[in-house]
């Protein structure tokens, strides 16, 4: 690793996030930092190859950290990073530049009409964001341009444990980035004691909330908060505190969206149940299963979602050949 | 009063008197949604114990629960009637265990509101019940106007050629019953007339659909001056509620029956401004009392001022049936 790199890390962890506008309060914007930057620096790290020399960052606002790991690995490997800031939330992309001051990092802060500008260089693209976000932006790369544009996708724990550290490790997946960004669980598949785990879940999701409140919620949310939870009280449980819920309900029920700090439990009695999750835009699965064939591009320990190893293959694609050219890339 | 083991007849009868006494909502919602607990299992676990004794205490259904849950005091009601939603899924449910109150609380706050509306003479454009039982909106339309003639279908939209044939030939005052997108199809075709003085045209339905938004007062304007009718109201009505809300010209109008109040979006505390709107109506005794919308709006006494649709929320409404009809959503 290179040093000088590190030590931009460091700095960008040693951050105070708490007026940068993520939604997320104030522990829990230090928690989720503190999360991404462990896992960067936990490394391996890859490099592409051969090196561009610029690579454009398009950022979403959902997950804050998310431009951490990919800028720090193509810094290391010499790439000269352009990070276009959400112009909803830009100050963590200001705050990313400013640690990596004097490494080759700069921030755009303009609407998406004026930021395609950007694109016209023919630079190597690194998207994240909304389906139609990268939609609109792959009509603005050039012809064979290489990009690695990254949409919605979900992600899901499939358990068969339902003691209080699973439960633990879980409502910490759920709990970082309030249910935002592709790798927040929008479900747990439980296969073994539902109402076990159901309660223990309860209590974790309880705990979370103390230590990490949650944030700001869109008041589109509460309509369908209260829809969920009245369903699982009618045709399921519903464990409910303030700030968090864990509604059990019946599998035909089960949803791909995930509302902030609610975590979903489905009973399951064979994973033979879950073949249709196949046909969703599919990120990470959390499970205490060890090999799962349900057609998830990353498997991991409950308590890792939100913490992924720098080496993977993001969505199933190889992002740093994708940035080098040597591959051809993922659109949504 | 409504004690928890009142029989359903009993029931229906209390409902029907406080009603046509222009009883209020305070007055019987709370003993009602009580036995609506006892009497309807799923609502009671909905409610979880909550034992309500003021209007806002009564836990309220969001109207999206309503897609999957059927909360009604029979298994073998009398009518059911259906959101719209063809294209996107599941369909909201109301299941009522008779009309009978239905159609007096309609009658009685239409009557109070919209008096000597010439029904007798009726042209409407809202989907019919005769093909469509489980339209409420049909349903009220064909219980004021039982003789209506119908110029809406649901798999071809407006009969634009008829209507306009039809109100052409209009020699007596003509109530006119159409749906905001249903009334843009008739205008869009080419027509124009002048109904008889005392003619009446109710819009209903919303003005937003899932992907086109028709501009309320261009509408309106417009239909005054092709169809040369004074009288406009609106109606405010929901599947999910038996009793409906009137604007004559100074806000929506709620019957006594029917409380409405406004929410904080996200807590569902009481607020006084602009919140999501929830009613508890009496005349869904058999039902649901309590619903909450999607829709917000600012509550001034009997008065609503709508402000649009919860950011976020799905299109919905009566206007939907015609969107689907006529392939407004590619326009």
């Amino acid at each position: 690793m290179d040093e000088r790199v590190v030590a931009a890390v460091r700095r960008f962890g040693s951050m105070d996030p708490t007026g940068w506008e993520t939604g997320l309060s104030a522990p829990g914007a230090r928690a989720a930092l503190h999360e991404a930057v462990a896992a960067v620096l936990a490394g391996p790290w890859q490099a592409p190859d051969p090196v561009p020399d610029r690579v454009v960052i398009w950022c979403a606002a959902n997950v804050f950290t998310a431009p951490l790991e990919w800028t720090a690995q193509l810094v290391a490997a010499g790439s000269k990073v352009v990070l276009k800031a959400p112009s909803r939330c830009p100050a963590p992309a200001r705050a990313l530049a400013q640690a990596f001051d004097g490494l080759g990092v700069r921030t755009v802060v303009q609407p998406h009409e004026r930021a395609v500008e950007l694109l016209a260089t023919g630079d190597p693209v690194l998207g994240m964001g909304g389906d139609a976000a990268m939609a609109q932006l792959a009509r603005h790369l050039l012809p064979g341009q290489p990009r690695s544009l990254h949409g919605h996708r979900v992600s899901f724990a499939v358990v068969q444990g339902s003691s209080p550290d699973l439960a633990r490790a879980l409502a910490r997946d759920a709990a970082l980035y309030d249910g935002a960004g592709c790798m927040s669980p929008a479900a747990v598949f439980a296969l073994g004691d539902h109402e076990r785990l159901a309660a223990h879940l309860a209590d974790a999701m309880a705990a979370a909330q103390r230590r990490w409140p949650r944030g700001e919620v869109d008041p589109a949310i509460g309509p369908r908060w209260r829809t969920r939870t009245g369903l699982a009280r009618v045709l399921g449980a519903s464990h409910e505190g303030p700030g968090w819920a864990v509604p059990v309900l019946p599998l035909h029920l089960a949803q791909a969206s995930v509302l902030p700090r609610m975590l979903p439990v489905h009973p399951v009695s064979r994973l033979a149940q879950l073949a249709g999750l196949a046909e969703l835009p599919l990120s990470s699965c959390a499970t205490d299963l060890g090999e799962l064939e349900l057609g998830f591009p990353r498997l991991c320990a409950p308590g890792s979602l939100q913490a992924p190893r720098t080496n993977r293959h993001h969505d199933g694609v190889d992002v740093m050949a994708v940035l080098s050219g040597q591959v051809s890339g993922g659109s949504p | 009063m409504v004690g928890s083991a009142e029989s359903v007849a009993r029931v229906e009868r209390t409902v029907l008197d406080h009603v046509r006494g222009s009883g209020t909502a305070a007055a019987l919602a709370p003993a009602l949604a009580r036995w609506q607990q006892r009497r309807i299992p799923a609502y009671g676990r909905f409610c979880a114990g909550l034992e309500p004794r003021e209007l806002t205490d009564i836990p309220s259904a969001p109207v999206a629960l309503l897609k999957h849950v059927r909360f009604c005091i029979t298994t073998q009601p009398g009518a059911v009637f259906r959101t719209s939603g063809t294209t996107s899924g599941a369909r909201g449910e109301h299941a009522l265990a008779s009309t009978r109150v239905y159609d007096e609380a309609a009658r009685l706050w239409f009557e109070a509101c919209v008096p000597d509306c010439p029904t007798e003479h009726t042209i409407s454009l809202v989907t019919d019940s005769d093909q469509h039982p489980d339209s409420s909106l049909g349903h009220m339309v064909s219980s004021f106007a039982p003789d209506k003639r119908s110029f809406f279908d649901l798999a071809r939209g407006v009969d634009t050629r008829g209507a306009w044939q039809a109100l052409a030939g209009a020699t007596e005052p003509t109530w006119l019953p159409t749906t905001a997108f249903a009334l843009a199809e008739l205008l869009r075709a080419p027509g124009s007339v002048r109904l008889p003085a005392g003619s009446v045209l109710m819009v209903t339905g919303g003005f937003k659909g899932r992907s086109s938004s028709l501009d309320e007062q261009a509408l309106l304007d417009a239909a005054r001056g092709r169809l040369g009718v004074e009288r406009v109201v609106r109606e405010y009505g929901m599947t999910e509620l038996s009793s409906q809300l009137w604007d004559t010209g100074r806000g929506y109008r709620a019957p006594p029956w029917l409380h409405v109040y406004a929410v904080d979006p996200v807590t569902a505390e009481p607020v006084e401004g602009v919140g999501l709107l929830r009613f508890v109506d009496c005349a869904n005794w058999s039902s649901c009392l309590a619903i909450e919308t999607e829709d917000l709006g600012v509550v001034c006494g009997d008065r609503v001022d709508l402000a649009g649709r919860l950011k976020g929320a799905p299109a919905r409404g009566c206007s939907l049936s015609v969107e689907e009809a006529t392939g407004w959503t590619s326009g």
